[in-house]
């Protein structure tokens, strides 16, 4: 078990991880209130997209959530970022050791308190995930540890008690977890939401209201929630009672919600804000052009992608499907739509996932349809499927139904983009249809669709969080309906598989198949992430997967 | 005596002192050759300088909105991605939008949507609203309590959701889709004032005198009030063809306006407000466009108001 | 009078159940799922312990029965499903507070501006004054608001930082949300008044006032205004409820925490019980404020007589 090995995470595109790489130390001015150097104020100013639906680390599931509740809870352990690396460290856990085989692990929890004056207990973390795998409890991060911890996905499905599950509080400060089997990435979901403590006492108390409001929480983390003002804001305090207080710098942590993204850049522009990711090329131009804004260009492990129903009369056929996907000139669309702030994608697995020691993927395996697109041309195998169907010879005649899962101005634009292109290219009408989130979600659960868009984050850092979502058993995340044995088998395989190289291997012939039996995805671009900071702000993150939240952040120089 | 003396007198005038000089069959009719109600408005308002100037603007812009597509050699929906965000030139009067699609060819084109949704929605309303409010204030008492309520009733319902519901139950959101959703509950207001109005009116001298004269009580509301109310039906049609660009607009800005690859005005000016402060022309032709069209149909209304107006009549 | 207000309540009661009855049906019958804010693939035990919780697994007209039984009884209107564990009586209050700030400011200053840029009009017909007062009402209608909202923003916050971008709390928050807010009204009450006062003017009892030698400023004040104004009520129904309901675009860009922002969010997300009590709540006060209008519509109206 090398605590290098992974760095999992529900990474996301999370607004708050960022650089601090440049500091030169002549911090301009820029509108806030500027204290005498040395004496700046450690406060920081950030926002969020959208409110978080709870600070309950059980029912919560948004990244908003997250990251409050990052900075504000104490995780069993935390990923560190050490010049450049990162590396796991104790946070709620003092120590942790598997026996033998690496099926039970016992974590030494820490002295620290609440900010109610409790102590914290092994007890605390016990509940925290036990509830998470409750089905009463109806927490969306089940899937986090149910494959996992034993009985973990019997519990979630209803068919043992929790009692069952193997979680067990030795004493105060001993937690014991049993384990399915010995699994590589296990320390890697310690730091996720299913791994929070909970305080039982208060979560029953506020039963259905625990979360919801600030007077129903308690926190052990390096902050505390000071206000929250919904849709508006939440102030965060430094704990005085936290037990790693002298290495907290900040004061206060203020974050703004700000919906509207103009808004943000705006906020950003005028020194409201002190961090802020980008999404625009004009805006990227603009900040560039700022003396104290540091840029920070992250690899980001997402995937936009479009997906076809393989139940669907059309694209039942594989040369359909092929035909649909190659037909996509990547290039122009990475150039046209994102003004190359994202990549063309030639695969499924995202760059940024590293193989254990072997590093990065990608860098490892070319991308199966680099090799497919030189190979064939998207309007003959479009004709081929068509004759195998019976659907004559004009592609005119076809009209594909193209679900997008948001109703923006954005994604307007990026279906006249498609609707547009694939006419020139293919010749065939693509009507679209724009839904909201709650609409396309069910719209395509329930198989209504013939060919959507989405994007999908990676869970955790390992090719195995993408590619194992096709198999039979997972087909529910991404629903394409699609199938195939050899596929299924690969994929086992690799999870038992101890040898990277041998495992990248089966990962690269999986992959594989995916595209030459399935190509029921057609992946577009591998996302990538531009943010920036004022340079006062210092030790910010640098990747993407680290969970420190603000906890090491300070201000200089303002 | 006396009297008797005069007719005496008549009667001693003698036939022959009177002839026949022919008979003017033209003796009953008016001095001025008759001008009907609306030919009289049609003349009032050529006068109004302004509201004919509006009326031209209007023409025009109609005519480009017809024609400039065409004009314009690019067609709407043609995306290039080697002139995406290019400022007007030469090759692009208008300059591009972020796919690089001409927008001379696609402010007309959005202006045809816009237009119809306008006029076509404000229209209907009117009349609708104006009939129904025209209804329940003449009748008065249960009749009104209860039209009143079901206005209250449609003013109360969620519009986005009849918005959505409409746009799923016609699996489609063109615009006749569009139209339907804006109107359904769009006459409501226009109802509602003219009922207001109405109101007033009726205890009016002249409708009593109808009324007691035994007129149809939809020849007094067609006839009588309608007219009398004219003015403000106008200054709410010319308030509502711009507020039915703005509703699609809004829509368009929720994402539930028209759907591509038609476009409107609101839904170009939606598109170019995100980047407004990088590319101004995007989101200045669109808006011209917008503000040319409500202030003609302002001038225009205006001018109407006065034409129709009966107490202004000479 | 004391008859027609429990009968106009009465009424109020009945508009308001048809209104919600209504809604409740119309919101079920759109397609779309409320826990879709949830894990996408979200394990079919806990699915079904949800549908359970929020009674989802009930049929539409069985939920509408438990529905009304507990707003009816208790005045409950349950548990908001996208944020779990607030109760949507708690969430309405608070963000109807806030909306009604800049909103109620708004309306005030646009009214305000707007009659006495409507009479301003009325008196020069035709003159300078008057155009130039009708082409500030236009330009406020010219641009759509959420064009206006963003051009502002970058204007005075970004450019020359005199206000926030965004944000709640200060008072410099509420100015720009009531600029904007209040353009649309100023154009409406500018145009509306002179409209009106121009018909009032025109009517005998004004031309018999002015014969008699009553100074201008008198039948304007005793007569013209009053009459000119009351037309104009029937607008001020739908503006108050739309304070609530209708600043979806500025509370989104000037970060507004107001229950129109809540509301359309709620309609996108399916928060089926946020939906319904923001309906009850912007359905009440418009009935509401419906027949203060009528009430005082009757009052200062003498030709309008409540039978």
């Amino acid at each position: 078990m090398k605590k290098k090995l992974v760095a999992a995470l529900l990474a996301a595109a999370m607004v708050l991880s960022l650089a601090a790489c440049g500091g030169k130390g002549d911090g301009g001015s820029s509108g806030g209130s500027g204290g005498s150097d040395g004496g700046a104020p450690q406060e920081l100013h950030t926002s969020l997209n959208t409110e978080p639906s709870t600070l309950d680390t059980i029912k919560g599931n948004d990244m908003y959530g997250w990251d409050i509740n990052k900075n504000t809870l104490e995780p069993l352990t935390r990923l560190v970022e050490k010049d450049g690396e990162q590396e796991r460290e104790g946070a709620g856990a003092e120590s942790w050791e598997p026996n033998e085989d690496g099926t039970v692990w016992t974590f030494k929890i820490r002295d620290n308190k609440w900010s109610d004056g409790k102590d914290v207990t092994a007890a605390d973390y016990a509940y925290g995930i036990t509830r998470t795998l409750d089905p009463d409890a109806g927490s969306p991060n089940s899937f986090f540890t149910a494959p996992y911890i034993k009985n973990g996905q019997k519990v979630v499905n209803g068919e043992v008690g929790v009692e069952e599950l193997g979680v067990k509080v030795v004493d105060d400060k001993t937690l014991e977890i049993t384990l399915e089997s010995p699994t590589p990435y296990f320390m890697s979901i310690t730091d996720t939401r299913a791994c929070y403590p909970v305080r039982q006492d208060i979560a029953e108390k506020y039963g259905e209201t625990y979360g919801s409001e600030l007077d129903t929480l308690v926190f052990n983390g390096p902050f505390k929630v000071e206000s929250w003002t919904h849709n508006s804001e939440i102030v965060l305090v430094k704990n005085e009672d936290y037990w790693d207080k002298d290495n907290v710098k900040l004061d206060k942590i203020n974050f703004a919600i700000v919906t509207d993204s103009n808004a943000k850049y705006n906020s950003f522009e005028s020194g409201a804000i002190d961090i802020s990711s980008v999404g625009e090329q004009e805006w990227v131009d603009r900040f560039d052009k700022k003396e104290n804004a540091v840029r920070v260009d992250t690899k980001q492990p997402a995937m936009r992608f479009d997906f076809f129903n393989v139940n669907d009369k059309l694209f039942a056929n594989l040369n359909i499907r092929k035909a649909f996907t190659l037909a996509v000139d990547r290039e122009d669309m990475a150039k046209t739509i994102y003004q190359d702030l994202h990549v063309p994608a030639y695969w499924w697995v995202p760059e940024g996932i590293s193989t254990g020691e072997n590093g990065e993927y990608r860098e490892q395996v070319e991308g199966p349809l680099e090799k497919m697109a030189k190979e064939e041309k998207a309007k003959d195998l479009l004709l081929k499927g068509m004759e195998e169907l019976n659907l004559g010879s004009d592609p005119s005649k076809i009209t594909v139904k193209y679900s997008l899962s948001a109703t923006t101005q954005w994604a307007r634009n990026y279906g006249e983009y498609v609707q547009q292109k694939y006419k020139d290219i293919l010749g065939v009408n693509i009507e679209l249809d724009f839904n909201e989130w709650s609409t396309f979600q069910q719209k395509t659960n329930n198989g209504e669709f013939q060919m959507a868009n989405m994007v999908w984050t990676t869970d955790y850092d390992d090719p195995m969080s993408m590619i194992s979502l096709f198999t039979t058993e997972n087909s529910g995340n991404i629903p394409t309906g699609w199938s195939n044995e050899k596929f299924d088998d690969f994929i086992a395989q690799a999870s038992r598989e101890m040898d990277e190289t041998k495992r990248t291997e089966l990962y690269a012939q999986a992959e594989q198949v995916l595209f030459e039996e399935g190509c029921n995805i057609c992946p577009l671009v591998n996302e990538r992430k531009i943010s920036f900071n004022y340079d006062y702000v210092k030790n910010l993150n640098e990747r993407e997967t680290t969970t420190t939240g603000f906890k090491y952040v300070y201000i200089e120089g303002k | 005596m006396k009297e008797n003396h005069v007719t005496d007198m008549m009667e001693n005038i003698p036939d022959d002192k009177f002839k026949i000089i022919g008979i003017d069959k033209d003796a009953e009719a008016p001095t001025r050759p008759r001008i009907g109600y609306w030919r009289d408005a049609w003349r009032r308002l050529r006068e109004n300088k302004v509201a004919f100037a509006a009326l031209i603007i209007l023409l025009i812009l109609v005519f480009f909105i017809l024609f400039g597509p065409a004009i314009s050699g690019y067609e709407f929906e043609q995306i290039d991605a080697d002139a995406i965000n290019k400022g007007p030139s030469a090759e692009h009067w208008f300059g591009t939008d972020d796919l690089g699609r001409d927008l001379f060819a696609r402010v007309w084109q959005a202006g045809r949507v816009s237009i119809i949704i306008g006029i076509l929605g404000a229209v209907i309303a009117s009349v609708v609203g104006s009939i129904y409010g025209g209804i329940a204030a003449y009748f008065g008492g249960t009749v009104d309590d209860i039209m009143m309520r079901i206005v209250e009733v449609l003013l109360s319902i969620p519009y986005l959701i009849i918005v959505i519901l409409i746009s799923v139950i016609t699996d489609s959101k063109s615009l006749g889709t569009m139209l339907v959703a804006l109107t359904l509950t769009g006459w409501c207001g226009i109802a509602r004032l003219v009922r207001g109005q109405m109101l007033q009116l009726k205890s009016q001298e002249y409708v009593l005198a109808a009324n007691a004269l035994g007129v149809a009580p939809m020849k007094i509301i067609l006839k009588h009030m309608i007219p009398n109310t004219l003015g403000m039906i106008i200054v709410a049609i010319t308030f509502d063809i711009p507020g039915y660009i703005f509703s699609e607009a809004f829509l368009s800005y929720v994402g539930l306006g028209i759907q591509p690859p038609s476009t409107s005005w609101g839904a170009l000016a939606s598109a170019a407000q995100q980047n407004f402060m990088f590319y101004p022309y995007q989101l200045m032709f669109p808006a011209l466009m917008i503000a040319l069209t409500m202030l003609s149909f302002t001038l225009l209304g205006d001018g109407l108001r006065d034409a129709l107006d009966p107490k202004l009549r000479k | 009078m004391a008859k027609f207000i429990v009968k106009r309540i009465g009424y109020m009661l009945v508009t308001l159940f048809i209104v919600v009855t209504a809604t409740f049906f119309l919101m079920h019958s759109i397609p779309g799922d409320p826990l879709a804010h949830m894990a996408r693939n979200l394990p079919e035990q806990t699915r079904a312990n949800y549908y359970e919780k929020y009674g989802l697994d009930k049929s539409t007209s069985e939920q509408y029965l438990i529905f009304m039984k507990n707003l009816v009884s208790k005045g409950d209107l349950g548990e908001s499903l996208r944020y779990p564990g607030r109760e949507v009586t708690d969430t309405l209050l608070t963000n109807a507070s806030v909306s009604a700030q800049p909103g109620g400011m708004a309306l005030l200053v646009g009214i305000t501006i707007g009659i006495l840029l409507g009479i301003v009009a009325a008196l020069n017909k035709n003159r300078w004054p008057d155009y130039i007062v009708m082409f500030i009402a236009i330009l406020g209608i010219t641009v759509p608001v959420f064009v206006l909202a963003s051009v502002l923003q970058y204007f005075l916050s970004v450019k020359l930082m005199v206000l926030p971008t965004t944000g709640w709390g200060s008072w410099k928050n509420v100015v720009l949300p009531v600029i904007v807010l209040s353009f649309g009204t100023i154009a409406t009450y500018a145009r509306y008044v002179k409209s009106n006062m121009l018909d009032v003017m025109g009517q005998d009892y004004i031309l018999t006032a002015e014969a008699k030698g009553v100074s201008k400023f008198n039948v304007i004040k005793s007569h013209v205004l009053k009459n000119a104004f009351l037309p104009c009520m029937t607008l001020l129904v739908g503006q108050v409820s739309g304070i609530f309901t209708g600043s979806f675009v500025v509370e989104k860009i000037f970060g507004v925490p107001g229950l129109g922002f809540y509301y359309i969010n709620s309609i996108n997300d399916r928060d089926y019980t946020m939906i319904i009590g923001t309906t009850v709540f912007a359905a009440a006060l418009f009935v509401f404020v419906q027949l203060i209008v009528d009430i005082a519509y009757s009052m200062m109206d003498p030709r309008i007589r409540v039978k």
